[in-house]
């Protein structure tokens, strides 16, 4: 990737954020909720006209929508998300808080994402059409289809519940309480990626110098997990970066059931406790990281693919 | 005792018969070509003799025999200790039948070490000592090179260095001039013609292009729609044959041998 | 003729039955459920296992569950609709004029869904369902906002391929209205990609739809909706876990099954797909 397209893909993110961070602002202005309201209530005063007048002229809530906009959107690019409503403490400190959680889940779920996909999903290319294939391709099937919140459930009433293996709820974020939240996870997304995965490999097993490989008496399984592995995988980096952004999103359905102290549960109460700048701060956040991922991911695609790094 | 006997063999992908009695015997050191059109059948002969037929293709009656034994029989082994040690294959393109994010080198020192017990220190350093027999420069250099970082000449003889390591009793190549410029096709035919001299090795080449055949070959064989139209030795073919077929080919090759063909 | 084609398509057969099926299920639910009301149960009746007069067992309000699960599949499927119906129609006509008109409409309709496209659809959905408030419509609005620029980019690609054809030039030259030429030239140019598109987006729409709403988000309570109803039975997982198994199982099944018929489609209209 040229330095030109880095900067200009740094450009978008700029746009992107910027734009998310209008969205969402215009959502939350229209919004029937009173933020006034919801802090007093959060610190135990009851609201009265007064007081709720009084805030609205501290929080400057009466001001025209533009002129919150780029006051709130100043402070943001200060490093200030405002502080939260309901839980009276600035907004990236709660998010630092509960980011490395939700980093750990989702690292985890990846790990065990690829242990489940890539076998099946090699071993689904490599015997194309064989009976194991169309076993394989009809439970990843059966896989995209499920509710991972079901899942979650349903591994939460056989582990935790019927054999107490793991414990119901995940107090101080040890390993054996990110077992089953990660393992959900990771099996809707193994499901989708046995696909994709089976697709590169099949991709790759199509190609000459497998050919080229077998006329020089290389060994079958030589050429597969040197050559068609390595190869299969540039495509599915690329994948993967994309598939955070929507493991991002999923991890707050598995973190609400398994109530894991990650962001993704911290974003859902915020949004049932109408803490606006609490939202705000984590879409952007969210928007942010999965960006730079994704442009990292592509950067490092051309960085590992030598045809893309070397010149002809 | 011929090197390879080709024994009226049928080739079919399912009920489709690609290749229709075929037969050739090849002798030690002998240089024998198959010509014809883009789906003649001419690759499914030698891939067939390969033992590399695309999935679904089979030999459905006749026989091989290389050295006295029936090819047929071949267990999956044996197929990949002959594979690149007795019998080589060279193809259209050697570059793109090597992995392209793997350097040259890395490519050399896998094949090697399938066949031989060599440290891979050892089995590079055969590597150079074979581009350096083929008399390509810069042999480290080539090595270090991804495939895609050389030019189409210089790929073809780094395939034809790598499909004669282990001199080879039978070389088969498949269009191995097709994707040169004229100069580098000369290049590589004469460089082809060597191999014989120096390690006598029986080479099948197929190719479209009847002017490298008859330069080459000491036998030729005219293919169309995967049956023989035509058969035998150069001489015969250039100047005796009455086949229609050879003659249009023939009428194709711009210049021959000093005589002029009229289009 | 007709005949023929059922039996070549033996999977999409089976599962056009199979969906029809469950949409017959949800427009008779009252019948299939012999009037039993999904809405109010007798508290005397709470939490009982199945049996022979409640197959999928009760509630903690004493309502039947599987008359729920019937009723349930009314919200889901109405929901995933308006879904695919919103974002098919809004995405095709953005992408469609976006990719005829081209130069200052394309560039503000794209960049805007760049911008929805560089995020993780189901975060923005979150905070926009949770924003605007809980509600049924608010969800299907929340996923609408995040799904519509995949169906625009589709159109505007299949557009900008045929857009400069000559049959098209011709016909702008004789003076078509630029009105026909959309709806005459353009429309049915990307129709069948964004049918196929659409029909194998149902699945994963129910399943986004049972998500927010198991989140709160979503439908309300009392409404019968498997998302809800899941997260309803969460709390009672040791003592009734019917309660959680059916609405799931109700979820599971209908996605298979439009899943499966959205394959099927598409391997019907785009025989290109097969390997």
């Amino acid at each position: 990737m040229s330095k030109k397209k880095i900067i200009s893909r740094l450009i978008q993110i700029v746009v992107v954020l910027f734009g998310i961070s209008f969205l969402t602002f215009l959502l939350t202005y229209m919004s029937p909720g009173d933020p006034a309201r919801t802090m007093l209530v959060a610190t135990g005063v009851m609201p009265t006209q007064e007081t709720l007048d009084t805030l609205h002229e501290q929080m400057g809530l009466n001001k025209p929508f533009v002129e919150q906009y780029i006051t709130w959107l100043t402070n943001c690019l200060h490093g200030d998300f405002g502080t939260s409503y309901s839980l009276g403490k600035p907004v990236s400190e709660l998010l630092l808080a509960r980011l490395w959680p939700t980093i750990k889940l989702t690292l985890l779920s990846t790990a065990m994402m690829m242990i489940l996909a890539v076998p099946l999903g090699t071993l689904s290319a490599v015997y194309k059409d064989s009976p194991i294939d169309y076993i394989i391709r009809n439970i990843t099937f059966l896989g995209v289809s499920l509710p991972n919140f079901w899942v979650g459930l349903l591994l939460m009433l056989v582990f935790c519940v019927q054999l107490g293996a793991f414990p119901v709820i995940c107090s101080d974020c040890d390993f054996k309480s990110m077992v089953l939240p990660a393992a959900t996870l990771a099996i809707a997304m193994a499901a989708k990626y046995a696909r994709q995965v089976r697709t590169a490999v099949l991709e790759e097993l199509n190609q000459d110098y497998v050919i080229g490989a077998k006329a020089r008496g290389v060994k079958g399984w030589k050429i597969l997990w040197f050559n068609v592995f390595p190869n299969s995988l540039f495509p599915l980096i690329t994948m993967f970066g994309l598939s955070l952004g929507s493991l991002l999103g999923g991890t707050s359905v598995v973190e609400v059931i398994f109530s894991y102290p990650g962001l993704g549960n911290l974003a859902v109460s915020a949004i049932t406790s109408c803490d606006y700048n609490l939202i705000q701060g984590y879409v952007l956040w969210i928007a942010l990281i999965y960006m730079v991922i994704n442009l990292l991911v592509d950067i490092s695609y051309n960085f590992l693919d030598p045809r893309m790094r070397v010149k002809r | 005792m011929a090197l390879l006997e080709i024994n009226n063999i049928t080739i079919s992908y399912g009920k489709r018969e690609i290749v229709k009695d075929f037969s050739l015997t090849l002798d030690e050191g002998q240089i024998c070509s198959l010509v014809g059109e883009s789906g003649s059948g001419k690759t499914t002969v030698i891939r067939s003799v390969f033992g590399l037929l695309p999935k679904g293709g089979k030999i459905t009656k006749g026989d091989v025999i290389f050295e006295g034994e029936s090819i047929l029989g071949f267990s999956k082994d044996k197929w990949r200790n002959l594979h690149g040690t007795d019998i080589s294959m060279i193809f259209q393109d050697s570059g793109a039948m090597m992995n392209p994010t793997k350097k040259v080198g890395k490519a050399f020192v896998e094949y090697i070490r399938t066949h031989e017990n060599l440290s891979k220190k050892d089995a590079w350093d055969k590597g150079i000592e074979m581009l350096e027999r083929m008399r390509l420069p810069a042999a480290d250099n080539i090595m270090k090179s991804y495939p895609f970082q050389l030019s189409g000449g210089m790929r073809q003889r780094v395939g034809i260095a790598m499909g004669m390591t282990y001199q080879p009793k039978l070389l088969l190549a498949d269009e191995p001039t097709s994707a040169l410029d004229v100069t580098t096709q000369a290049q590589i035919v004469r460089q082809m013609m060597e191999l014989r001299e120096d390690y006598g090795t029986s080479i099948i080449i197929v190719t479209h292009n009847l002017g490298v055949a008859a330069y080459m070959a000491d036998y030729l064989v005219v293919m169309k729609n995967g049956v023989v139209e035509d058969r035998g030795d150069r001489h015969y073919i250039l100047h005796h044959s009455q086949n229609e077929y050879t003659n249009k080919l023939l009428d194709a090759v711009p210049s021959l041998g000093g005589e002029e063909h009229e289009c | 003729m007709k005949k023929n084609f059922f039996l070549k398509n033996i999977s999409f057969t089976i599962f056009s039955v199979l969906a029809l099926l469950i949409i017959l299920a949800a427009v008779f639910a009252p019948l299939i459920t012999h009037g039993i009301d999904p809405l109010n149960g007798s508290l005397k009746d709470s939490i009982i296992a199945p049996n022979a007069e409640h197959i999928f067992g009760t509630d903690k309000m004493g309502r039947d569950i599987f008359a729920r699960v019937i009723y349930g599949a009314r919200t889901s499927l109405v929901s995933a609709f308006a879904v695919v119906f919103i974002v098919f129609i809004v995405g095709m006509i953005l992408g469609v004029v976006a990719g005829y008109f081209g130069g200052i409409v394309d560039a503000i309709i794209m960049r805007i869904a760049d911008m929805m496209i560089a995020f993780p659809g189901l975060v923005l959905a979150l905070a926009v369902a949770g924003i605007m408030g809980a509600s049924i419509k608010n969800a299907v609005l929340a996923i609408s906002i995040v799904t519509w620029p995949k169906y625009a980019r589709l159109a505007r690609s299949l557009v900008m391929k045929v857009r400069n054809m000559d049959y098209v030039n011709a016909a702008i030259v004789t003076g078509s209205k630029t009105l026909h030429m959309l709806v005459k030239y353009m429309v049915p140019n990307v129709l069948p990609t964004l049918i196929i598109t659409a029909a194998t987006d149902i699945g994963s729409m129910m399943l986004e739809i049972a998500a927010l709403s198991f989140l709160g988000f979503g439908a309300v309570a009392p409404t019968p909706e498997w998302g809800l109803m899941l997260s309803e039975g969460r709390a009672y997982m040791q003592s009734a876990p019917w309660l959680m198994v059916y609405p799931g199982l109700a979820i599971f099944i209908t996605v298979v099954v439009f899943n499966m018929l959205g394959d099927g489609l598409r391997d019907i209209l785009d025989p290109r797909e097969n390997d």
